[in-house]
């Protein structure tokens, strides 16, 4: 995919028409577009996402995103009009997507959405005939899909949360879509329910067993299923509003009157999210504590038994053996008794050595005694170490649920400060990131109850399975619906382990890529890898071995993320030109909204150095200041074409200000921005 | 990988085979779970699939 033009009309800041064309060269692949803030960069990037799906990351969502220079300017009763269209280039055909919504003005300049958005892709094939597109959303999704969107054109004021441990279950989704291990998933999926179909067949001539169980079989696969597919949604919603929540409160940072509590508040989220985590660690301690002293506590009373059953016999003086077997043998074989009497003839005597011999101790016996005296005794030591251990955890885990109880209280109490603060705005503000983090609260909650139920349901399914499974076999060993039933059971089984197979070989390969951009471009001694569970970590090389490196700047994990991603385009990129029969795929553009937001100089240098290598095609929408710093000169090779920002105001400043390449002022009294192609 | 793919009969090497350029197709269909004409319509062409592969003579 690389993208050759993008027409904006009357979408935010943009009014009337508004066109931006991008480097397509391989040599110049970098477009630049550069602003002050709040002149159009984010809502640049939000244009592809609202024309390919209809959607935006504003916190309003897709309210409020008709410019506002077109609603004062038209008459009530006039109809006004969104429009995007993009046009890119894929696989050798043109696309030209097109979204366009309808409004109709209304009195004190407030806006009716007719709800009527139209959607259109025309594509221009190799041979020049251009065609319609019936299904343009499945059209879209083909070349680019939704769930990949986010990582070619990002915010990179968020980027750095790539680099956290909550979105493991994004990076392993965004892996699997683009590698094409989603149409393995399905595979098996459709594998399973042709198996459930084959059973219905087959039940019509079974038994009431056979066809209970078939019908119990599909019924927590589909169970199984669709909690997954909710699990899966409810964790993008959640995403999705953490992303506006963290929107609202940084707005709250803007005001004076809220800022100082809003960054209080925001310190103790933080410290209340590291106190979680720190909780879930003390849990999964404690789990394993308890599970590897199991039989520790467990045996304590057997333990009691054996203890006074060996005391006795010490005391009895049966324990340890004083005259062990070998002894006496040796007697017996020399001839020879402690006296220094023959015993060769002395059949009784003989016949007493032996029955000595039977109640004489052995090494045997003598090894077997000595080990549980010695387990006896470690015993009490271990039970010991095992509670105390257990005491200091607890203790922790006690300390840590009164810490977050106390920071939960301040940060109600914050709240209801906010909430007095009398202005309007940021009471509305307040009411929204109250409203937000119930939500967020309901769906923690559903997230968490499907995490535990799914894992007992899939318990449920393998045993309900197995014993379907046996009675199939009980069956006509070669009757022909038994055979297809086995046949897709098996490839399905196959298909799933193939799934983990490249899962992980995927991961790796990720993983060796990661560390390559990142230790190009971070100064500290520190690999970055994938891990198992697909969490993008660090790891600093101590004189004890690798540890993890969990203090991270915000700069720090930019970096990390923009390694990931890259990584991620440049595996795609390979993997699209092998061609490969289980990998798809493709080629994406890099399309970043400032990506260098937290970075030193030194690492703004890197990046923007190391930029035009990342993707085939790469847009930056960077901010004035930082355009003019170093990011010009490290990347003013690979420039292919560069635009400015210009904001129309009606403010003094503006009308006062002799000249300013970013700023100017409006002379038809309204606020809007425009694009300036520069050189 | 072909460790993996050689626990599988000959035939069910055949509908594995099929069956992922089968998915390959629909891969683009979004949201092909929520689509339940179109799943019904990827799991109908899975059994006929099995059903050509396994048959009476094999």
């Amino acid at each position: 995919m690389k993208i050759k033009t993008i027409f904006i009309k009357n979408f935010r800041q943009f009014w009337k028409e508004s066109t931006l064309n991008f480097s397509c060269s391989n040599e110049k692949n970098v477009t630049v577009i550069h602003g002050a803030n709040g002149s159009g960069k984010t809502s640049l990037l939000n244009a592809f996402k609202w024309c390919f799906y209809g959607k935006t990351d504003f916190d309003t969502g897709t309210e409020n995103i008709l410019n506002e220079a077109a609603i004062q300017k038209a008459t009530t009763g006039d109809e006004l009009e969104i429009v995007i269209t993009v046009i890119f280039e894929h696989e050798g055909a043109i696309y030209n997507a097109s979204r366009k919504a309808l409004y109709r003005k209304l009195p004190n300049n407030a806006v009716e959405d007719l709800k009527t958005v139209t959607f259109k892709i025309q594509k221009t094939l190799e041979s020049g005939e251009t065609i319609s597109i019936d299904t343009p959303v499945s059209e879209i999704n083909k070349v680019l899909p939704e769930g990949l969107h986010p990582y070619f054109f990002f915010n990179g004021e968020r980027i750095e949360k790539l680099a956290g441990v909550n979105e493991s279950g994004q990076i392993k989704e965004a892996i699997k879509r683009l590698m094409g291990l989603k149409q393995i998933e399905r595979a098996e999926r459709h594998l399973k329910k042709a198996s459930e179909s084959f059973r219905k067949v087959n039940a019509e001539s079974s038994d009431e067993t056979y066809q209970s169980l078939a019908q119990t079989v599909e019924r927590i696969n589909d169970d199984v299923e669709n909690k997954k597919s909710l699990l899966s949604n409810l964790k993008l919603e959640y995403g999705e509003k953490s992303k506006r929540k963290e929107d609202v409160e940084k707005k709250l940072k803007t005001y004076e009157e809220s800022k100082a509590l809003q960054n209080q508040r925001s310190l103790l989220n933080d410290t209340n999210e590291r106190i979680t985590e720190d909780m879930e660690l003390n849990e999964r301690q404690r789990k394993e504590l308890i599970d590897k002293n199991r039989a520790v506590v467990l045996s304590q009373s057997l333990v009691q038994k054996c203890e006074a059953l060996v005391d006795k016999n010490r005391k009895k003086g049966l324990l340890p053996y004083k005259v062990r077997a070998p002894f006496i043998d040796d007697l017996i074989e020399q001839d020879v008794c402690i006296c220094g009497r023959t015993i060769h003839g002395q059949n009784n005597v003989i016949e007493l050595l032996n029955k000595a011999k039977e109640t004489a101790g052995n090494d045997e016996l003598d090894e077997v005694y000595s080990s549980v005296s010695y387990y006896l005794k470690n015993q009490e030591q271990s039970l010991k170490e095992y509670d105390e251990k257990l005491q200091e955890l607890t203790e922790a885990q006690n300390k840590s649920r009164k810490r977050k109880k106390e920071n939960e209280n301040f940060i109600s109490e914050i709240g209801l400060k906010i909430g007095s603060i009398k202005n309007s705005e940021i009471i509305e503000l307040e009411e929204r990131r109250d409203k937000l983090t119930e939500e967020l609260k309901e769906l923690d909650f559903n997230i968490r109850t499907l995490e535990v139920e799914i894992p007992e349901l899939l318990g449920n399914l393998t045993g309900e399975t197995k014993s379907l499974e046996k009675l199939e076999k009980k069956q006509k060993d070669h009757s022909l619906v038994v055979r297809r039933i086995s046949a897709a059971n098996n490839v399905a089984k196959v298909f799933n382990e193939l799934n983990d197979y490249f899962t992980d070989q995927v991961r790796n390969s990720l993983s060796e890529r990661v560390d390559g951009t990142f230790r190009q471009i971070i100064r500290k001694n520190v690999r970055a890898y994938i891990s198992e569970d697909f969490q993008l970590k660090i790891e600093k090389q101590s004189k004890l071995g690798d540890i993890e490196a969990k203090e991270q700047s915000t700069g720090e994990k930019q970096v990390t993320s923009l390694s990931f991603i890259s990584s991620i385009i440049s595996l795609a990129k390979e993997k699209h030109v092998q061609g490969g029969k289980f990998f798809r795929g493709g080629l994406y553009p890099l399309v970043m909204d400032s990506p260098f937001g937290a970075l030193d100089d030194d690492y703004r240098y890197k990046v923007a150095e190391r930029v035009s290598n990342l993707a085939d095609q790469v847009i930056i929408f960077v901010s004035n200041s930082q355009w003019n710093g170093n990011v010009k000169d490290a990347c003013a090779s690979r420039v292919g074409n560069s635009y400015r920002l210009i904001h129309h105001a009606t403010t003094d400043v503006a009308k006062t200000m002799d000249s300013n390449e970013y700023l100017r002022f409006s002379n038809d009294g309204f606020e809007y921005s425009t694009l300036e192609e520069t050189s | 990988m072909k460790e993996i793919i050689s626990k599988l009969t000959k035939e069910e090497q055949q509908i594995l085979q099929n069956v992922m350029t089968l998915e390959q197709t629909n891969l683009y269909i979004k949201d092909l779970k929520q689509n339940r004409t179109k799943e019904k319509e990827a799991i109908q062409n899975v059994v006929n699939l099995i059903e050509r592969e396994i048959r009476h003579e094999n």
